[in-house]
């Protein structure tokens, strides 16, 4: 099988072993994934506030270059540019106007013909629960593990659309499917405050602390993740919030592919576990797993 | 007598016109501030906002806090029984502000556009560590951060320098385009 990777600008810097970890998952699972060649920022977090073309031009410039790179399916990991690019389709299937305007920037027409995935969809949609099970032999064995599936993941409806909106399920099962046990918990689809973290830092601390809380109430060995927004907000700034609310959490936040990786018989190393601020490696050793 | 709140359309047919979006179609029944995780910092709530909106306030929203605190996070409108938008109500209002040149009330908020635009339209992609050097230039905040930076950089993740990309020139006619079809 072979894909179209639109990795985004996190996926080499803050978010490296994200993609470290799906690099190495695909590969193990036979998946070719191609990156995009020169390929442009999706304008994410930003655009959308400032100019409705711009922030439909600069996905479109990107899912025209996949379409002349022969692709039809493409990979967008980061969550925030998954979004950008599913709105910018949604939206110029609905709106002719804004579509043929969009086209005038980029330059170029586009014939609709990209699907894009973000990652857990991915994994979902095109591997499936049960190749998983197979190849992963319930590795995760006794790992407690807690899915936080953030605030864009599945939304909006009719946009992302391939799990519940509201109680999301497709991360928990490919927790499960690589034998680890996934806590239920009412927070899963909270927003952790994004891009604030450069901004306004206070909201952040404050909605990641209220998220922390509710996580240390579970006793897990650690929190799953698929965004880097979420994984960057609750790992690299656990201790400041532990500080300023006199509390400890020590909770280690990983992605999924992660432990995925790990299942497929990956070392700490081809994954990134070291790349995290709080260390997993404790909890991976108390469950017999590294 | 007493003064009666004079309603001015205007505001929320321009909305509509940039989003799509009728506010009309709102009728308070407040679902989308009580999820809303950014309303605890908010003087007015997204239901007050969009209140305010169909009465045509338009300083009101636009020279206050309240609609910068939105984080476009989505829970609003997942949950809305009426199916309004208020996301592309928030983005509609934002994009109107800047255009008309109201000054953005959060100076933190304000450099982190300005910023990530700058980059992206200068080297056709974010490069993180100029992004947060950026920031606190413009808001005179350096040394804020800079211990939870640095672990990321001994980690490996923060690039030094920015990644060009080759085609910049298209990135900037795409910046330059939008400008030019939205002036007319
Ligand atoms: S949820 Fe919808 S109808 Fe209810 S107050 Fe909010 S915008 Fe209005
Ligand atoms: S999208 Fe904005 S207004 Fe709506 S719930 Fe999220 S933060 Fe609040």
């Amino acid at each position: 099988m072979r894909y179209g990777l639109y990795p985004g600008c996190s996926y080499n810097g803050t978010a490296k072993e994200f993609g470290e970890s799906i690099n190495f998952v695909c590969n193990k699972l036979g998946i070719e994934l191609q990156e995009l060649d020169d390929w442009i920022c999706c304008g994410a977090s930003s655009a959308h506030n400032t100019s409705h073309l711009l922030a439909t031009s600069l996905p479109l410039h990107t899912l025209i270059s996949a379409r002349k790179a022969g692709f039809e399916k493409l990979l967008v990991p980061c969550i925030a540019c998954s979004w950008r690019l599913k709105t910018a389709i949604k939206e110029m299937r609905e709106n002719e106007e804004l579509k043929v305007r969009a086209e005038e920037v980029v330059g170029e027409k586009y014939d609709d013909g990209i699907e894009v995935f973000n990652i857990v969809e991915f994994f979902i949609k095109e591997i499936g629960l049960k190749k998983i099970e197979e190849v992963t032999n319930k590795f995760l064995k006794r790992l407690k593990v807690v899915c936080y599936y953030g605030c864009m993941l599945t939304r909006p409806p009719g946009v992302a659309n391939f799990d519940v909106v509201e109680d999301p399920q497709s991360m928990d099962n490919i927790m499960e499917s690589l034998g680890a046990k996934s806590l239920d918990w009412p927070y899963k689809t909270e927003c952790c405050g994004v891009s604030f973290a450069l901004s306004r830092t206070d909201v952040v601390v404050k909605l990641c602390h209220d998220l922390l809380e509710e996580i240390k109430k579970l006793e897990a060995d650690m929190v799953v993740v698929a965004c880097p927004l979420c994984q960057t907000n609750l790992d690299m700034r656990q201790k400041e919030i532990e500080k300023k609310y006199n509390a400890k959490y020590g909770v280690p936040i990983v992605y999924f592919s992660q432990l995925m990786g790990l299942a497929l018989g990956g070392s700490s190393k081809d994954v990134g576990l070291q790349r995290l601020t709080v260390s997993p490696f404790p909890a991976l050793r108390k469950r017999g797993i590294l | 007598m007493r003064e009666i709140a004079k309603i001015n359309k205007t505001f929320a047919e321009q909305i509509k016109e940039e989003c799509g979006e009728d506010v009309y179609l709102c009728y308070q029944c407040k679902k989308c501030s009580l999820g809303c995780p950014t309303a605890y910092a908010m003087r007015y709530k997204p239901h007050q906002l969009i209140r305010t909106i169909q009465l045509g306030q338009k300083d009101l929203v636009l020279k206050d806090q309240s609609i910068w605190f939105c984080l476009s996070c989505q829970t609003c409108m997942t949950r809305c029984p009426q199916n309004l938008d208020f996301v592309k109500v928030a983005d509609a209002a934002r994009t109107i502000g800047g255009r008309e040149k109201y000054k953005n009330p959060i100076p933190e908020i304000a450099a982190f556009n300005e910023s990530f635009l700058f980059l992206v339209e200068k080297f056709g992609r974010i490069y993180e560590i100029g992004l947060v050097m950026l920031i606190k230039l413009k808001t005179k905040q350096i040394m804020k951060d800079v211990v939870t930076g640095l672990p990321l950089f001994f980690k490996g993740k923060f690039g030094l320098l920015p990644h060009k990309v080759k085609n910049v020139n298209e990135v900037q006619r795409i910046f330059a385009k939008v400008k030019e079809l939205e002036s007319k």
